[in-house]
Order: structure tokens, then C-alpha cells, then sequence
């Protein structure tokens, strides 16, 4: 006779599972018996009672679970087992397939061996360590976290460039590696274009452009949005420009960003010149216009780089739907406001949306408040009420602390939309709606309301309030971009095609002739 | 765009209801829990200070420290153990970017007793609400060798915490109440629920057996921290039953008393209550008759030890 003791840590089976596994346990053939319970003070006392005592026992805790199994010396191992396929049965899902979750890296890589690439969405606290950790078992990251610090970044850059590996991030919100999406991203084809970006709605856009007009996408590399400062100097930019270089199925390099540091950027275009291959450069905001080396062009949106990547593989134009701005719109628009709706309101989820849309308006206007403005005379705060021309970006840190992203949690922006409906001097507001894997399911369904709402209010004071969309999504994504674009012209929203096209025509919309 | 882990995957969830004390004190600030158990219709949770709370289906009652969301919802908190789970203005689970959103959900308070109703119940009335519950108690059609051996320990434990109480020894009566906790099968130790039913009842208006509530609470309260003597979901379950707050079925049960006998609302209540998880509904059930049957007893004593009529008097 064996007595088989095995203290499972923090094990909370409810009642039936408990007697399930006990009832199969003790009907395994020879088992004389099999107790089963919570390691509890007075638990123990009740098994030291009938003389089942050992120190694994006392060291157990309330959480634990208590095994304790006599039987004869051969068949402690099928009633082991036996009380093991009840725990694994807990583990598996209602159809039957054993859900591939682990519960650590190392026991991920034990399992998948031959993976190669770790996402890490983590409390930021953690992020750097299990980054580490990926990195020395040999396996490319993304940093889907932030509030990592800029040291903990540079190392792990540095230790990923030693291993000549990839560390997306932190902060890396999106990705398509070998045709497969990575937190927020679109359905997209492939093709040939590899896009290396530093902001993340700023590479989805041009991804979505690139399908848009007919081209396809080899790889999406993000970098993270500090990769491109001073401090951390564009390590991974540089890596994933060289990764693209040699990539046989990669033609055309795209690299978007919010202007680097200078240094940084001489540094990028150093690189891509030396690539060989034709490269797109988007350094959204950037007053640079030459890039000093043949082969690389720098255009000042999203659409434009987009259009000179798809040309850069040979497309005609002609044969393109180029969406150019529909200049009987604007004047059809600027009829319907009255002389003091002079204000675009900008209500963006995309922070690089945000970003393009406010400085096409800073192309026009002065007076143009954000609260990612770079000019502190300008800044809002996620409390300040807007003033004159303003553009919001909602997913920033002043509005997401403690609540979740605008994507998920729409709750905020609605409510800024009706409240900026109140303001007799505003003509626009313009807004970004994001699909693809990982959005809201329906981003503009739960929106309409609240749009009716506002376009109520301000034709209670015998206003037309101009409402500008801009989907960002493709006819692959789930919601289809059809239908959402659908909804929002049954609410009396007009449509942008593209986020370069949004920020040009609410500036437009709202031009009275007497801007600069 | 600052990328806040767990924003992808975006699913929002609204809460049917939630405990209103357990709004009032869970963290907002954006800090993160963990999930802490799951269950079929019930993930455990631990807030970042350390509170236990629970978020289930609608399927199941309001309960203290519980956020429910509707049944038809449900599949959608494919939460795990360990999973981190943020606590800002709503639930976020960190990986998926599932959202419990709070706002909107009816507050729930356990309904109060009616102490007029329960004060004027006789003896007679307590001891036949104990009957009806005893018959509604049905012996469990398997028991574990663990239940058997717990039980035993069990039945005898009970009766010396009846004793303690009838003798009104309240440091007799505290130390046979603690010999209660952690002892039994399940999440919820069998003596845990024992001690739930009692204490709800005893904290009800209206009712003698408030006098046993101080050695109740020192018991699960005082000495070695309750999470070191049970496990953590019944030291949440303790912590609030002493506090006169159980699942909402319990506190139906003690407003159905006035109902007494075999009376169909009475025995609905019962049965509501014995519906409550596995065996922990029978063990609260245990506890609850018990104390009727000790409220039935203070009240003769109560009855007999008042002072004698004047016209009695020869």
C-alpha cells in the first residue's frame, strides 16, 4: 500500500468538481481511498485525525488543494491520472479543443518550440521582463505595452539588434508579419510593399491605402512611437529598414512617422538610401521636403505616400481612382454654415489621424488647440473646453488615464461630440472610425445616436452642423468597410476617403477667405 | 496614440447590477487585480488592494462583492487565472480588452428585514420555519470520504457552538463558531456556510440572536487572519455574513418567515436558498435552522423570565 500525497497550489474546484474527481479516483480499481479538500487549518485537522499527516500537508494553504490517495503500490498512478483528466477536462473549451493558453513564457516555449515571434501585453511594470526573456530564448517581440521606460527600451533594442532579432515597441500598437495581423490591424492584401512605421494609426492608414488602390503589403514593422527621440535614436526603425532591404518579397519601403529628432532622421534616410530600393518617407508634420538621396522620397501625408509606394511598383496612374478633393462638396458645405461657424472640432481615436488632420489645419489656421499640439500657447488639456479650431486626440494618455481606449470605450468621445454641438461657432466636426482586428465591433453603430444628437441640436438654433467621417478599414475588414460607411451617410455624415482627405476638407469646409 | 495594453480585441460588457457597497470601495484608479478563480458562472477576482470580488451571470443572485452581467453576455468573459484585469471607471481585462462598464448597473443593497413581523413570530413559529427548512435539507445523494470524515467533525462542532449559545456564553460561543471555519469539502467549507446562514439570520431586525453577533464577528474577524483559517472566497463570503450580508435568496428566506409552516412562500425561499451553489446551499440551510431553533429558544426564555401578571398574583 502506497500513500500518494499532492498538494495542488492555488487550486479552487467547486463542489461537483471535487466530487467528480474523488468519486473517479476512488473507483479506480485498488484504491482503498482518496480524499480530497481544501488545505485549511481545520481541514488538516480533520485528515491528521484518521492519521493522515506529513509535512507537505502542513505546509499546504487554504488555496491549496489536498490529495491525499491510498492505494496499492502499482495503481497510485491510475488514480493519479484519473484525478489528473478531471483537471484537464477544467482546462478544456466547450467544443471539446484543449485551449492553448500557458500560463509563462517558458512553459509557452516548451510547448511551442519552434515559434518565433512573442506579443507581450502586460501591465507595463512587467513588460520590459518578459521582453528579456523572449529575447534570450531567441524569438522576436512586440511591446503592445506601454509605460515602459526609454532605459529598459534602449537595452532591450540593443539586445534584440545583437541577436538580430526584432523589438517592436513598446507601445507598438500594430503589425503584419508574414501576412498575419498583430493587435489593432486590417485586413489587407499581400503584396510588395514592406511599411516600417512609428505611430500606429499612421501604418494602418497606409496599409489600408496601399489596398485601397490596388497594391498589397509584404511586412509591417512598428517600432514604437519613441523609437524615432533622440535617446533611443531609431534603433529599431534601423533594423526593421535593413530587415525590409532584404526581404526578396519586399519592393517598395514606406516609412511613416511624426517628425523624428533630427539627428534621427539624417540617421533613417541614411539607411534607406543605402537600401537600393525605392523607399516612400512620411515624416508626418516635417518641414523637410528633400531627402538628399535618390532613391528615397519624402511626401507630407499618409495618402500621398501611399499613392508613391503603389506607383514605385509600376502601377499606372491612370488606371487609379486617385479620391481627389471634391471641390463642388466644399462649396456645397460652405454654403449650408452660417457666417460664424468658423471651427473645425476634431474627435479622433487615431492619434497619426489626429496628428494629419491638425496640421492640415495648421497649413491654413493659427489658431488650432490640441492637446498633442507641439506649441504650448496651444495645448488643451482633457478637461479644457475647446477653443476655436481644435483636434482631440482621445486615445492620448490625458484621456485614457484610468479609463479604456476611445476603440473600446466610445462613452467619452460621444458625449464631446454633443457638447461641441452646442457651440454656435463650430461648422465641422470631424471624426475617425478604426476597423480592422481588435476594434470595436461596430464603431459607428454605437456612434449614430450621439451624431443625431448633436445634428439636432444645432438645427434647434437653425444651424447646419457639418459632420465629416473618415473610415479607416477595408472591404476584407470585419465590419466590412461598406456598411459602416453606410450608416454614417444615413445619419447625414460625409464621408472622407481617406485621413489626409479628412484633414484637407474640414479645413476647407470652414474657410471663410479671410484665414492666412 | 498611447497604446494602453489589452485595448485590442475590444468588447464592451455592460453590468446588470452590482453590490452598492462594493462600488462604493472598489478602486478606480486605474490600477490593476488579477483573476484570481473561474468558475462556470463566476470569476473570482482580487482588486489591487487586495479585495476579493466577484463578477458572475445573471443567472445567479445578487450577493455581496458581485457585479453581475447579463447570461446572454457571459461567454464573453473568457477570463483566466492570473489573467491582470485593470480598475478604472470599469473592468478591463488587460489581454483581451473585454470591459465590465459599471455605469448604469442597478445598485444592489440586500433587502431589509421587516423587524415588526419578525419580533412578533412566537416560538412555535420559529421552531415550525426550522421544521420546513429540515425537511427541505435532503441528505446528499454521495458524500466523498473527505465529506464523511468532515462531516462527522462537523455535526459535532454545530452542536457545541448550539450549546455555547443556549448556555449564553458569548467567549464559548466564539470559539465554537471559529472551530467552524475552514472545516468541510468545497470552495466554500461546509462549516463557512453553516456559520453564513446563522450569522444573516442573527443580523436580521427584529431577531434576539443579535446578541450572538459580537462573538460571530470576533470569531471570523479576530486572530489569525481569516484568509490563513479558509479559503479566499469564503473569507469574503464570512466577512460580509457577519456583517448581516448574504446572497439575496438568503435575505428572502428571512423575509418569507412571516410565511411560516409549510406555507408555499416560505418553502419557495427555502428552495431558493438550497439552490445556492453545490452543497453550500443545504450548509446554509444548516445554519439558518439552527438558528431559528436557537432565536425559538432565547424567545421562551425570554417569555418565561418575564415578570408574572398582578392578577395572578393570589
Amino acid at each position: 500500500m502506497t500513500r500518494h500525497i499532492d498538494i495542488r497550489k492555488n487550486t479552487y474546484l467547486d463542489s461537483v468538481s471535487l466530487m467528480s474527481m474523488s468519486t473517479k479516483a476512488n473507483a479506480v480499481e485498488g484504491v482503498t481511498q482518496a480524499l480530497l479538500g481544501m488545505a485549511t487549518p481545520m481541514n488538516k485537522e480533520v485528515l491528521a485525525n484518521v492519521g493522515v499527516d506529513d509535512p507537505a500537508i502542513d505546509a499546504a494553504r487554504p488555496s491549496d488543494l489536498m490529495i491525499v490517495i491510498d492505494a496499492a503500490d502499482d495503481l497510485v498512478e491510475d488514480a493519479i491520472s484519473a484525478v489528473n483528466d478531471i483537471l484537464a477536462r477544467k482546462n478544456t473549451s466547450a467544443d471539446g479543443a484543449a485551449e492553448a493558453r500557458y500560463r509563462t513564457l517558458d512553459g509557452a516555449f516548451t510547448e511551442v518550440p519552434d515559434s518565433n515571434l512573442v506579443l507581450i501585453s502586460v501591465n507595463g511594470a512587467f513588460a520590459a521582463r518578459e521582453a528579456r526573456k523572449a529575447l534570450v530564448a531567441g524569438k522576436h517581440v512586440m511591446i503592445f505595452s506601454d509605460n515602459v521606460s526609454v532605459e529598459d527600451e534602449i537595452e532591450l533594442k540593443n539586445l534584440a539588434h545583437d541577436r538580430g532579432l526584432l523589438l517592436m515597441g513598446p507601445d507598438c500598437g500594430t503589425a503584419i508579419i508574414n501576412g498575419t495581423g498583430l493587435a489593432f490591424s486590417n485586413a489587407v492584401r499581400r503584396g510588395s510593399i514592406g511599411i516600417v512605421g512609428a505611430s500606429g494609426t499612421g501604418s494602418q492608414e497606409i496599409s489600408v491605402r496601399v489596398h485601397d488602390f490596388g497594391g498589397g503589403v509584404s511586412q509591417l514593422i512598428g517600432t514604437g512611437g519613441r523609437d524615432l527621440s533622440a535617446e533611443v535614436g531609431g534603433r529599431m526603425m534601423v533594423d526593421g529598414i535593413e530587415a525590409l532591404a532584404a526581404d526578396p518579397g519586399t519592393e517598395v519601403i514606406v516609412v511613416v512617422s511624426k517628425p523624428p529628432a533630427e539627428e534621427v532622421a539624417d540617421k533613417v534616410l541614411g539607411v534607406l538610401g543605402a537600401t537600393g530600393k525605392p523607399v516612400v518617407v512620411c515624416f508626418l508634420g516635417s518641414p523637410r521636403t528633400e531627402s538628399g538621396y535618390p532613391n528615397v522620397q519624402l511626401v507630407p501625408g499618409t495618402k500621398p505616400a501611399a499613392l508613391a509606394a503603389v506607383l514605385a511598383t509600376g502601377v499606372d496612374e491612370s488606371t487609379l481612382d486617385l479620391h481627389a478633393l471634391n471641390i463642388p462638396l466644399i462649396e456645397e458645405v460652405r454654403a449650408k454654415l452660417a457666417p460664424e461657424q468658423k471651427y473645425v472640432r476634431g474627435l479622433f481615436c487615431g492619434g497619426t489621424l489626429c496628428d494629419e488632420a491638425m496640421f492640415a489645419a495648421l497649413a491654413t489656421y493659427d489658431n488650432v488647440y490640441s492637446n498633442i499640439q507641439k506649441d504650448p500657447a496651444y495645448v488643451l488639456g482633457a478637461t479644457d473646453a475647446s477653443k476655436e479650431h481644435t483636434f482631440l486626440d482621445m486615445g492620448d494618455d490625458d484621456f485614457t488615464d484610468g479609463r479604456p481606449h476611445p476603440m473600446i470605450d466610445p462613452s467619452l468621445r460621444l458625449q464631446r461630440l454633443v457638447q461641441e454641438a452646442d457651440d454656435p461657432e463650430v461648422g465641422v466636426i470631424a471624426m475617425d472610425f478604426i476597423l480592422g482586428f481588435g476594434s470595436h465591433e461596430d464603431p459607428v453603430g454605437v456612434t449614430v445616436p450621439a451624431i443625431e444628437e448633436a445634428k439636432a441640436r444645432a438645427a434647434a438654433r437653425g444651424q447646419h452642423l457639418e459632420i465629416l467621417g473618415y473610415v479607416l478599414g477595408t472591404d476584407l475588414d470585419t465590419p466590412a468597410i461598406a456598411g459602416q460607411v453606410a450608416q454614417l451617410e444615413a445619419a447625414g455624415v460625409t464621408i472622407a476617403s481617406s485621413s489626409t482627405n479628412l484633414g484637407l476638407l474640414a479645413r476647407e469646409f470652414v474657410a471663410k477667405g479671410d484665414h492666412r | 496614440m498611447a497604446a494602453t495594453a489589452g485595448r485590442h480585441a475590444a468588447r464592451l460588457v455592460d453590468a446588470v447590477s452590482v453590490d452598492g457597497r462594493l462600488a462604493d470601495v472598489l478602486p478606480t484608479d486605474g490600477r490593476s487585480g488579477t483573476v484570481h478563480s473561474v468558475h462556470a458562472r463566476v470569476v473570482n477576482l482580487r482588486a489591487p488592494d487586495g479585495l476579493l470580488c466577484c463578477l458572475s451571470s445573471d443567472e445567479l443572485d445578487d450577493a455581496p462583492r458581485t457585479i453581475r452581467v447579463a447570461a446572454a453576455d457571459w461567454a464573453r468573459i473568457d477570463w483566466h487565472l492570473d489573467d491582470p484585469v485593470r480598475f478604472g471607471p470599469a473592468l478591463t481585462h488587460e489581454y483581451d480588452g473585454t470591459t465590465v462598464v459599471l455605469t448604469g448597473a442597478a445598485r444592489w443593497q440586500p433587502t431589509p428585514s421587516d423587524a415588526a413581523t419578525l419580533a412578533a413570530l412566537g416560538a412555535d413559529d420559529l421552531r415550525a420555519a426550522a421544521a420546513t427548512i429540515e425537511r427541505q435539507i435532503l441528505p446528499p445523494a454521495h458524500r466523498t470520504p473527505f465529506e464523511l470524515l468532515s462531516a462527522d467533525e462537523l455535526g459535532r462542532r454545530t452542536t457545541g457552538l448550539a450549546a455555547a449559545v443556549r448556555a449564553g456564553d458569548r467567549a464559548a460561543t466564539t470559539v465554537a463558531a471559529a472551530g467552524l471555519i475552514g472545516l468541510g469539502a468545497g470552495l466554500t467549507p461546509s462549516g463557512d456556510d453553516v456559520l453564513t446562514g446563522l450569522a444573516v439570520l442573527a443580523a436580521a431586525d427584529g431577531m434576539l440572536l443579535e446578541r450572538i453577533r459580537p462573538s460571530l464577528a470576533e470569531a471570523v474577524l479576530d486572530g489569525v487572519p481569516l484568509e490563513e483559517r479558509t479559503t479566499a472566497v469564503s473569507a469574503a463570503t464570512l466577512t460580509e455574513a457577519v456583517a448581516g450580508r448574504g446572497h439575496q435568496r438568503i435575505h428572502v428566506l428571512v423575509s418569507a418567515l412571516a410565511a411560516t409552516g409549510a406555507d408555499p412562500a416560505l418553502v419557495d425561499a427555502v428552495l431558493g436558498v438550497r439552490a445556492i451553489g453545490h452543497t453550500s446551499g443545504a450548509d446554509i440551510l444548516t445554519g439558518f435552522r439552527l438558528g431559528l431553533e436557537l432565536e425559538a429558544d432565547l424567545r421562551e426564555a425570554e417569555r418565561l423570565a418575564a415578570p408574572t401578571h398582578s392578577k395572578e398574583t393570589p
